[in-house]
């Protein structure tokens, strides 16, 4: 009876190691090596953060992203967002191929790497897919706001780079959404009209309609300009 | 930076940061507005100063220690 609950008990610690933080969680702390030096989660306190992995360095995929997110990186500053990266591999491998990078292809990686030999972090986050791979880190991007919430979780899989203006749109839709407390409608773009949170009472959603300033297709959809 | 442990090697971002506070107590927003460092580096370059016991801290700001 002891070894069966012992056994229970190992399949509930691996299955809490292997899951995934959930929206609106605190994201799960971390102190890790990284390319500029020991860093850890709350040295990002008060600026976003989009925490993702890549398979391996030196591949082609995670090179494409890797310029994609160099490319992105200063207008993610700007947003008050910085960028970390992580892989299953060593902090000399991670240098190697960002120097690789420069002289190859132009582009300086400015942003840290964190080199989770451990797999610490990539386990914390959920960020194996053992059916996939259980060696590398799946494409899994998470993004932390300044108060350290875990705000949206994106996967791709090893096969597929993933898209920079949809993790700028993202970030973009959640701070519109954070500053002026809307949400924003598919294929939304800075600019465009969102969403008025719906009416939650019948006397709220007679005046929603009368609201000159709304456009309101019906009371649980409204819509305005920012 | 002046503090009798000329051995220890200090990255590029921890001198940055020991420069800017050898001479006065600066919090961590102002050593960012100093050195134009963003504020993950500086968080963990006056960790990474603190361990090597090259700075000191008093009611949240920092300073080089001085040569004893």
């Amino acid at each position: 009876m002891a070894d069966v609950q012992h056994v229970q008990t190992e399949q509930q610690v691996e299955q809490e190691v292997q899951s995934l933080p959930r929206i609106g969680s605190p994201a799960p702390q971390f102190e890790a090596v990284t390319t500029h030096g020991t860093i850890r989660l709350e040295d990002y306190k008060g600026s976003w953060l989009i925490l993702f992995s890549h398979p391996a360095d030196f591949t082609p995929v995670c090179t494409t992203e890797f310029i994609g997110f160099q490319k992105i990186y200063p207008q993610l500053k700007e947003m008050n967002v910085e960028l970390l990266g992580l892989s299953i591999d060593s902090v000399n491998s991670h240098i190697a191929w960002i120097r690789n990078i420069k002289e190859k292809f132009g582009v300086d990686i400015e942003f840290p790497v964190i080199a989770d030999l451990t797999m610490d972090v990539a386990k914390k986050y959920g960020m194996i897919m053992p059916e996939e791979s259980s060696t590398e880190a799946s494409r899994a991007v998470f993004v932390i706001d300044d108060k350290q919430i875990v705000r949206a979780i994106i996967y791709y899989p090893l096969s597929t780079g993933r898209n920079m203006d949809e993790i700028i749109r993202l970030v973009k839709a959640l701070q519109t959404t954070d500053k002026h407390g809307v949400a924003t409608p598919a294929d939304w773009q800075e600019g465009d009209r969102v969403i008025v949170p719906p009416a939650p009472t019948v006397e709220g959603a007679e005046e929603r309609m009368k609201d000159d300033s709304l456009e309101c297709v019906d009371f649980y959809f409204c819509t305005k300009e920012l | 930076m002046a503090c009798g442990k000329g051995n220890v090697q200090l990255s590029p971002t921890e001198k940055k940061i020991g420069q800017s506070i050898e001479h006065e107590f600066l919090s961590v927003e102002e050593i960012v507005q100093k050195t134009s460092l963003p504020m993950f580096k500086v968080r963990s370059g006056i960790r990474s100063l603190l361990e090597k016991d090259l700075i000191v801290e008093e009611n949240g700001k920092y300073k080089v220690k001085k040569d004893e």
